[in-house]
């Protein structure tokens, strides 16, 4: 008999893989783009920053958007697992939640009333979508009474599909209402996008999803017990009451964060902790930081051919990430299931 | 105190005078009871009596009143949650698992409670696993998907993981429903072996009154909440008490070999 168990060096190896993964993606992105960069170029210093051409692409247009992509998938999937793993469903994710819903109604009352200010180096657009996102989370959680601990999930997912359904008209509205120029850009906004981007934003969201993420991974063993129930956790010695707090709040302060900046993304909360699942199993210690850095690469992959499937035109990266991600997950659920 | 009394032995787990309630509707009242080290103890009562409710609290899984849950001498809200889970182990009645957990997983489970945050399971801790699943006859589909294994199969690998906790006191909630004969008596005799050779104290909550009989030392019968009588099978199996407690006519019948009680309810006519 095989005793099939965690250690050391099963963890090495499997998130050494995925990260060995992202570093590759990292390092390949880059050189892709509708415009060809010459990397001697853009790296020699005889040439002043200002007349570099190459280096003004590489460093001011494809790093920050690269770097972006790859904070926005490592947020979306680990958020998504927690949420998975916290409510006990397969179908929670930012989306099912209504925090999708409640960003993107906050992004359009800043685009709709005009505002401009800027708060911690955010502009007034995500900084309302995170309050939505917020909100959002706020009137799902306040509907519903968790009853000893365990949370009702199906009531849940429902008010979080309902709160996201009655935002999404009230979006519809607030578009209708709005002039030609608001309207595009609440419709660019809404397709979600990674292209509006500087390093000052990324210094801005980088800590607090780090954070975030950091909260979850010491919460990893203890949303192995989570998931197969919170009583029996609780038997196990899991402060229950703490860890779904902790949890719920971190994912949903990671998933708020970059929302904020990128629109909804939809899709990779939802399947890329699956698609880790079933590539190494459940065991949220591998699934975090594996999710973090396969969802980090699938949306610098899934952007990388956003932005040059098409170039100069631009596929926003939510219908790449659906069209790939949809027919990839279910080859390996077909796998799955006939081995 | 009374110099003719015995000295009490100290109790592994007590309630005194505890009250529970769900939503304003009182499911335990006013219940007082003292478990030994070492008791194999049964709780009877008619489904809704209440056993579940006292199981859970019991073991500190549903919040007692303050002052009225015990156990080693101590307020169990006092405790800390990993503590307490290093001495009493709850087996519930089912298991949904929602992700594809490998058997020999759920049984790791019962480590939690003795590691650290960021820790992985030790070679100790997997020979302790290893050694409950042997235990409990779960061992040859450790590496099977527990969500893909029988109702029977799953009872048992939750009892190793309880085992894997290596705790003092088990708290079963019907460990035998839902099963066949055989089952049933594998796990009855698993704990059993439980009690009899590490010194486990076990309180299971039962429907079977014979099988109760068979593998108690005291019986603890229950009703809306309260108790109703406590002691050994012969003293709690009384028609009487039953009449009350089911709302039926029975028949007592004692099985000579093993000293355990045959209940058969009576055939009502027609007329009555």
């Amino acid at each position: 008999m095989t005793f099939n168990f965690m250690n050391k060096k099963r963890y090495l190896t499997v998130v050494g893989l995925f990260f060995v993964l992202l570093v590759a993606t990292l390092a390949v992105a880059p050189m892709i783009g509708s415009t060809k960069i010459d990397f001697s170029r853009a790296f020699s210093n005889q040439i002043p920053f200002a007349d570099n051409v190459d280096a003004n692409i590489l460093f001011i247009v494809r790093l920050p958007r690269i770097l972006l992509a790859a904070l926005t998938g490592a947020a979306l999937a680990v958020a998504g697992a927690v949420f998975q793993a916290v409510l006990r469903n397969d179908l929670a994710a930012p989306i099912t939640l209504g925090v999708s819903g409640g960003a993107a109604l906050g992004a359009v009352i800043a685009i709709r009333l005009g505002w401009a200010f800027t708060f911690l180096g955010f502009s007034s657009v995500p900084v309302f979508a995170f309050l939505g996102a917020m909100t959002a989370l706020a009137v799902v959680f306040s509907l519903v009474r968790v009853r000893h601990r365990e949370l009702p999930t199906s009531y849940l997912l429902l008010a979080g599909v309902t709160v996201n359904f009655f935002f999404a008209s009230m979006v519809m509205m607030i578009h209708y209402l709005s002039n030609i120029t608001q309207s595009f850009q609440i419709v660019r906004w809404l397709m979600g996008g990674l292209d509006i981007t500087d390093y000052q934003t990324l210094i801005s969201i980088a800590p607090l999803v780090f954070g975030g993420i950091s909260v979850i991974i010491y919460l990893a063993r203890d949303l192995n017990l989570l998931s197969a129930g919170a009583e029996p956790a609780m038997s196990r010695g899991v402060d229950v009451v703490k860890t779904q707090l902790a949890g719920l709040l971190a994912a949903a302060l990671i998933t708020a964060v970059v929302v904020a900046v990128t629109g909804p993304i939809g899709f990779v909360g939802l399947i890329v902790p699956h698609i880790v699942r079933l590539m190494i199993g459940p065991d949220h210690r591998l699934l975090i930081p594996s999710a973090m850095f396969f969802g980090a690469s699938f949306m610098i992959f899934c952007d990388t051919l956003a932005r040059t499937l098409l170039a100069p035109t631009e596929i926003p990266v939510g219908v790449i990430t659906a069209l790939i991600g949809g027919p990839f997950f279910f080859w390996l659920l077909k796998k799955q299931q006939s081995s | 105190m009374h110099s003719n009394s015995l000295q009490e032995p100290r109790s592994l787990m007590e309630l005194k005078h505890s009250d529970f309630k769900y939503d304003r509707e009182p499911v335990i009242q006013d219940f007082s009871l003292k478990i030994f080290p070492g008791e194999f103890v049964g709780v009877i009562g008619p489904n809704g009596s209440g056993k579940s409710t006292l199981l859970k609290l019991l073991g500190g899984i549903l919040p007692g009143p303050k002052n009225s849950v015990y156990f080693d001498g101590l307020d169990l809200r006092l405790q800390k949650r990993k503590t307490l889970a290093q001495s009493i182990a709850w087996v519930p009645q089912e298991n949904p698992m929602v992700f594809p957990f490998k058997a020999s997983e759920v049984v790791l489970m019962g480590r939690h409670p003795y590691l650290s945050a960021l820790a992985f399971e030790s070679e100790e801790d997997c020979r302790i696993a290893r050694r409950a699943m042997d235990l409990t006859h779960t061992s040859q589909f450790a590496n099977r998907l527990f969500n893909e294994i029988s109702s029977g199969e799953k009872q048992r690998v939750m009892i190793a993981a309880a085992i894997a906790q290596e705790p003092r006191a088990m708290l079963l909630d019907e460990p035998t429903s839902a099963l066949d004969l055989k089952f049933q008596m594998e796990i009855l005799n698993i704990l059993k072996k439980m009690n009899r050779d590490q010194g486990a104290t076990i309180v299971m909550a039962l429907h079977d009154l014979h099988l109760a009989s068979k593998f108690c030392d005291r019986l603890v019968l229950i009703k809306n909440g309260r108790l109703v009588e406590e002691g050994p099978p012969a003293t709690v199996l009384q028609r009487d008490l039953l009449k009350t407690v089911y709302e039926i006519d029975v028949k007592i019948i004692r099985d000579e070999t093993d000293g355990s009680f045959l209940i058969s309810p009576e055939a009502q006519g027609p007329n009555s």
